[in-house]
């Protein structure tokens, strides 16, 4: 995995390698777009990477020569895919339902497609995460009021709240 | 604009439950929905006595706190920096399956009516 910094100078990542390979071939990034691997501290031009050196067209041979990426707008940033995870977390706890669990399950998805350059698949997960996050609050609102409506009115005195 | 509406609308909520909270003690109190998984099961889910430990946090008792739901004051200060973060997909998945398997081990694990265990109860 790797972080990039993009045209527009904002750090982007982490990444896999195909997927850098894939924006190399689409012009988004090259030969001078700064990078760093995962576990590394320094950053370094892609063309310095061994693993990217035959994918990227040497600098200077394209038609607007040994122009660096950070000059101007060519990398587009990455499309935003909201994962749902803090509204899972907060339902999990406080709906205590096994819906909420499913919801953090598709929220650690939408992060492990979206690292790795599957956009498709992380918004079907980051849907579904959406979806079992508002299961889990309906479901957990509708039983609630079932629980409490009654116990509170007729129970005021003797009813210990178990929560 | 609509941001605003959000975060102002989110802003009283949040101020509402923190009074409601403060003034009235789950314990003796039953305005309080009850956690429905205690009600149907008898077991303890990872939530159960939240309320009871938000009161005490607020009334500045974090011992207490912890005694009725430590799991949720650990929540608490990772889903506060969360929301701080702002974008959460750059997290790396192994720190969400770790929090998972955290909460799932909580939840199991207090239920266990043997000493260390016990603490872990409300």
């Amino acid at each position: 995995m790797y972080k990039i910094i993009g045209g527009d100078g904002r750090q982007y990542g982490p990444v896999s390698a195909d997927q850098i390979r894939q924006w190399m071939a689409e012009g988004r990034a090259n030969a001078l777009t700064m990078a760093q691997a995962e576990g590394s501290t320094e950053w370094k031009p892609l063309g310095q990477f061994p693993e990217f050196a035959p994918a990227a067209p040497p600098a200077g041979s394209t038609p607007p020569p040994q122009t660096p990426p950070t000059a101007g707008p060519t990398f587009q940033p990455r499309e935003h895919v909201p994962s749902w995870l803090v509204p899972a977390i907060l339902s999990t706890i406080c709906c205590c339902l096994p819906f909420g669990i499913i919801s953090i399950v598709y929220a650690a998805q939408v992060n492990t497609k979206l690292q790795a350059g599957d956009i498709h698949g992380a918004r079907e997960a980051s849907r579904n995460a959406q979806i079992w996050f508002w299961l889990a609050v309906a479901f957990g609102l509708i039983s609630m009021c079932f629980l409490w409506v009654p116990f509170t009115r007729f129970h005021m005195h003797r009813f210990y709240q178990p929560w | 604009m609509v941001m605003r509406f959000k975060t102002i609308s989110l802003g009283v909520a949040f101020g509402v439950v923190a009074a409601v909270l403060f003034a009235f003690d789950p314990v003796r109190a039953s305005i309080y929905p009850a956690c429905v998984f205690h009600r149907l099961t008898g077991l303890w889910c990872p939530g159960c006595g939240t309320t009871r430990a938000l009161h005490q946090l607020l009334h500045g008792n974090v011992a207490a706190a912890f005694h009725f739901n430590a799991l949720s004051m650990v929540i608490l200060p990772v889903a506060g920096y969360l929301i701080v973060r702002g974008d959460v997909s750059t997290l790396k998945p192994k720190w969400i399956w770790a929090l998972l398997a955290v909460i799932v081990a909580f939840g199991v694990l207090r239920n266990i009516p043997v000493y260390p265990f016990t603490l872990l109860a409300p």
